[in-house]
């Protein structure tokens, strides 16, 4: 069942896309598509980290997947975009479904290390082989088509698939899936206890993460035109692992504020030249240090704060069922 | 393969298990007792290092003295670190206090950019002098000897300490239960202080053993932490000697699948090996499974 509020909240984001699309052209646009697949890829990371909470330090793997599974299809077997990135995402799938299997024995501290070596492994693996382009990686003959519709086409598929992680993402964590995935989190000792088959959410879990991931990394190699092993590698994992944090973890809207915080943030400070990666690094541990509950917690407090006692339970009724 | 490959081999791989095992149990100490993964272990090593090498070095004092005011600089910006950025606002779990290590981690590597990377790789002097010892035809170099002997005194003082002292034996107990450690009356925010301290001086260390053999850059201690991670979980966390087995095993594995199967294959093969070694032993090689309760 769809909720008037999504309702509401998808009509308001096409209408933004609308206004957005009639103001803002050529590079602020890119940013812009940028900052949505981040987003698409940080909703997927939130359904295992926010709402599991299984420690995933490798989701800049999945996107490689995507990244290069896309590039692959296109430039070797000769798959038309679409088929290529759907390929690429379903391949994932399979490969998230892998990566989670060390969790169903391990939690915590020894996932995160583990999912950050499949990161490395991947990025390593993809930088050796010269069937994917070696440390150069592959580039994609995709001008014509970042050129369709006055360079709107990928825009509008970002927003779409965006939008579709939104969507999955709610129903997910609305059914019987996320209610598991919540309890796992909780205890998994007294989920199981319950009758929740921990194996099986949990590599639900981890390949619909895989799934948004590659989605992401598929569109990031078509927009930026190449699949290069250095922009996939560790730094992205810690990269979406902080946009997940940042936006606030088991937040259903939280990716997209994590997101907007990692693309925007370097964008912003940009004329500071050398100094802005310190301006990041010091505005990222402010926030992750004075707002444990991220930026969209913030919010939400704010907004508790600012409506009456009444809104105050309707809101926390809503939003206990996300936390 | 002949003989004396496999020795020069495994040679080189205890002395690179030897940095991995002493950075784990940097990592495995501060996990055990505040429950935070330190992404930001290796990077404080390597700020340590630039800062002991453009500055420390320079004042006109002996050798050992400037070894000593090293230790006490990392040790120092160690406690700084616990006390402004992870004892602020308590309430914070676990998770929100590593993902702040990681945020520590992009700071110190942007700083350290900042003022040096303009001019990296810096060289810095080795604590030994170059040169090799002749044992039965092998030859040692002096470095790998003088890594080895650092390595098996820390370990050894580290032992002392866990075993012998106070602060050791709180520091075990905090690192069993918290919670029962303070009710026994420890001072749980003390010991952590000391923890940090002594996992900023241990990583500042290694971080000057690496410096002299590749080049001090700001990419310095990239390779070694994650290594470091893993010989801490294949040891098990819950066991210091097993992350020190962990870090000896793994090191070992590395080199002779540098040399065996391929070096740009090295670190995949590594990583096959712990996902095999947790598939079967999730707490690690050397700890026993314990059951856990509602």
């Amino acid at each position: 069942m769809i909720p008037r509020r999504g309702i509401l909240a998808v009509l308001a984001a096409l209408v933004a896309l609308f206004v957005v699309d009639l103001f803002v052209g050529g590079y602020p646009r890119y940013i812009l598509t940028l900052w949505l697949i981040y987003s698409l890829s940080a909703l997927g990371l939130n359904l295992v980290m926010g709402f599991g909470r299984l420690y995933s330090l490798g989701h800049g793997g999945f996107m490689l997947v995507g990244a290069y599974g896309t590039a692959v299809a296109m430039n070797h077997w000769g798959f038309p975009a679409p088929l290529a990135i759907a390929f690429a995402a379903a391949f994932a799938a399979i490969v998230g479904v892998f990566v989670g299997l060390p969790a169903i024995r391990l939690r915590h501290f020894s996932l995160a290390i583990v999912t950050f070596a499949f990161g490395i492994t991947l990025f390593q693996l993809v930088k050796s082989f010269a069937y994917t382009g070696g440390p150069l990686g592959m580039f994609l003959n995709v001008t014509g088509l970042q050129a369709l519709w006055q360079g709107r086409l990928l825009w509008y598929a970002a927003a779409l698939l965006a939008l579709l992680g939104l969507a999955m993402s709610y129903s997910v964590t609305s059914s019987r899936t996320g209610r598991a995935l919540r309890m796992i989190a909780a205890n998994e000792t007294v989920a199981r206890s319950f009758g929740i088959h921990l194996t099986f959410y949990k590599l639900t879990a981890f390949a619909l993460a895989a799934l948004l991931g590659a989605l992401a990394g598929g569109m990031h190699a078509l927009v930026t035109g190449i699949a290069a092993p250095d922009t996939y590698g560790p730094d992205l994992s810690i990269l979406m692992f902080a946009a997940v944090m940042i936006g606030g973890q088991g937040r259903l809207f939280g990716p997209f504020l994590g997101a907007a915080f990692v693309v925007a943030i370097p964008e912003l400070t940009q004329g500071a030249g050398a100094l802005a990666q310190i301006i990041y690094a010091v505005l990222f541990i402010a926030v992750v240090t004075l707002l444990p509950g991220g930026l969209l917690g913030m919010l939400e407090t704010g907004w508790r704060r600012a409506s009456g006692p009444l809104v105050r339970t309707a809101v926390a009724g809503r939003e206990g069922t996300l936390q | 393969m002949n003989f004396d490959l496999a020795l020069a081999t495994g040679v080189a791989g205890i002395v690179g298990g030897a940095y991995y095992a002493l950075l784990g149990l940097a990592i495995a100490l501060i996990y055990r007792t505040t429950a935070v993964a330190n992404f930001a272990q290796g990077e404080l090593g390597t700020l340590s290092t630039f800062l002991v090498v453009l500055y420390v070095t320079r004042l006109p004092l002996g050798p050992t003295v400037q070894l000593a005011v090293s230790v006490l600089i990392a040790a120092g910006i160690s406690a700084f670190v616990y006390i402004a950025l992870l004892r602020a606002r308590r309430g914070a779990d676990a998770l929100n206090l590593t993902v702040r290590t990681l945020g520590l981690y992009t700071l110190i590597h942007a700083v350290t950019l900042y003022f040096w990377g303009a001019n990296e790789p810096y060289t810095m002097a080795g604590l030994f002098a170059a040169g090799n010892i002749d044992i039965a035809g092998f030859a040692l170099a002096y470095d790998q000897i003088g890594t080895l002997v650092i390595a098996g005194v820390l370990g050894l003082a580290l032992f002392a300490l866990f075993r012998f002292t106070r602060v050791g034996l709180s520091m075990r107990s905090v690192a069993m239960n918290p919670e029962v450690a303070s009710l026994l009356g420890i001072n749980v925010d003390r010991v952590a202080l000391v923890v940090w301290m002594i996992a900023g001086a241990i990583g500042a260390l290694v971080a000057m053993l690496i410096a002299p053999v590749s080049f001090l850059g700001t990419g310095l201690m990239q390779p070694y932490i994650l290594k470091a991670f893993t010989a801490a979980v294949l040891g098990g966390l819950n066991s210091f000697p097993g992350v020190v087995l962990g870090g000896l095993l793994l090191g070992l594995v590395e080199s002779f699948a540098a040399t065996w199967v391929s070096i740009t294959l090295r670190e995949p093969f590594t990583f096959a090996i712990l996902l095999l070694v947790l598939l079967f032993k999730p707490a690690g090689l050397f700890v026993r499974q314990h059951a856990s309760r509602v």
